[in-house]
């Protein structure tokens, strides 16, 4: 009995050991290829919304996974470096493998924010880099997803004085 | 004795053995878990981890994770539990063979009773030494931090453990098999 029981239990490893070339370490080793995760965002668009700074961007899912954008707690950046004005996001975007979505920032423009931008292009510009720094949250195969996020897009002139004159 | 009596249907065979064998032979060719975890919410899971001593799958994002030496420990755990199945059911049906009462396997009962002190154990490894808390049942959310490329993404996955039915089927078959071997110590006392 105790033979039969031990042949049991033997048999199928040794037979796996024979299979592996008697080599543990590829026996043990788990074997995990995981899911590509890879997203290109470009700027896209921009306007002036009753005090607000509304910044598109074309977010294309490169990956293979579905990514849910729910929120941003950001920052945006003149070119010197100082922080201008909140933002956060308009909707949550739901961005599926293979696909582009639009995402918007809503960066909220104050008199002194203006003022700041309007100190860029007298110092002889004609465009201004402005930088988004913050924190996306992102729902991920049903987990919540904290990650740094920064990106940047430009303000013209001819779009800043656009929300001047309106 | 007169549970003796009842369970062996008057000295014929041992009643008791002949269920837990069945069941033994029920939970052996299972693939079904005896313990689940689930990460994620709603339709979608991070992870899961489906485990029984016949049986371990791991998926992570959607793709299974494998360790080959698994398969073959798995098997041996079903060849081993399949034998004490049709040993039990060979000893409980010729009740009167001197040889009987040792084909009455306890293996039955030691493999859930060892299931779950292993689980313990490797819990709480992991919460030792991975900082992952999990309950053996119940609900609760992990918290992890991944560096990736100098970046710190936080992550937060509620998740979800459970026993499942198939391993007090399992334990049933282990404790009739135990009550089993007691009963034919009884009928050789006889």
């Amino acid at each position: 009995m105790l033979l039969l029981s031990a042949f049991a239990v033997l048999v199928p490893i040794v037979y796996g050991l024979a299979v592996y070339g008697w080599n543990i370490h590829a026996m043990v080793m788990p074997l995990y290829s995981p899911p590509k995760i890879d997203f290109r965002l470009e700027p896209s668009g921009l306007r002036f919304d009753r005090g607000q700074l509304r910044a598109e961007f074309k977010l294309t899912n490169l990956g293979e996974v579905k990514v849910v954008l729910e929120g941003l707690n950001a920052e945006v950046y003149g070119p010197d470096g100082k922080a201008l004005a909140p933002a956060s996001l308009d909707k949550a975007v739901v961005s599926l493998p293979g696909s582009t979505q639009t995402l918007t920032l809503k960066i909220e423009v104050n008199e002194a924010a203006l003022s700041r931008i309007a100190s860029y292009f007298m110092g002889g510009r004609d465009r201004v880099n402005i930088e988004v720094k913050g924190e996306a949250i992102l729902r991920v195969f049903g987990s919540r997803v904290i990650a740094p996020i920064s990106s940047s897009f430009e303000v013209s002139l001819t779009d800043f004085l656009k929300q001047q004159v309106g | 004795m007169v549970f003796v009596k009842v369970f062996t249907l008057n000295y014929r065979f041992n009643l008791l053995g002949v269920i837990s064998a069945f069941l033994l032979f029920y939970t052996a060719l299972s693939d079904n878990p005896w313990w689940t975890v689930y990460g994620g919410m709603g339709d979608e899971r991070t992870f899961s981890v489906e485990v029984s001593p016949f049986n371990i799958s791991v998926e992570v994002l959607g793709k299974p994770v494998i360790v080959p030496i698994l398969f073959y420990l798995t098997m041996a755990a079903r060849l081993s539990i399949l034998l004490a199945a049709a040993t039990t059911l060979l000893g409980s049906l010729l009740i009167k063979k001197p040889w009987s009462k040792p084909l009455i396997s306890l293996r039955g009962f030691l493999l859930p009773v060892l299931f779950l002190a292993g689980l313990f154990i490797l819990l709480n490894l992991a919460r030792l030494y991975a900082n992952v808390s999990l309950p053996l049942i119940g609900r609760s959310t992990i918290e992890y931090t991944i560096n990736y490329g100098g970046l710190r993404i936080d992550t937060e996955t509620a998740v979800e453990t459970a026993l499942t039915q198939e391993y007090w089927i399992a334990l049933t078959a282990g404790v009739l098999s135990a009550l089993a071997k007691a009963a034919h110590g009884r009928i050789a006392g006889d």
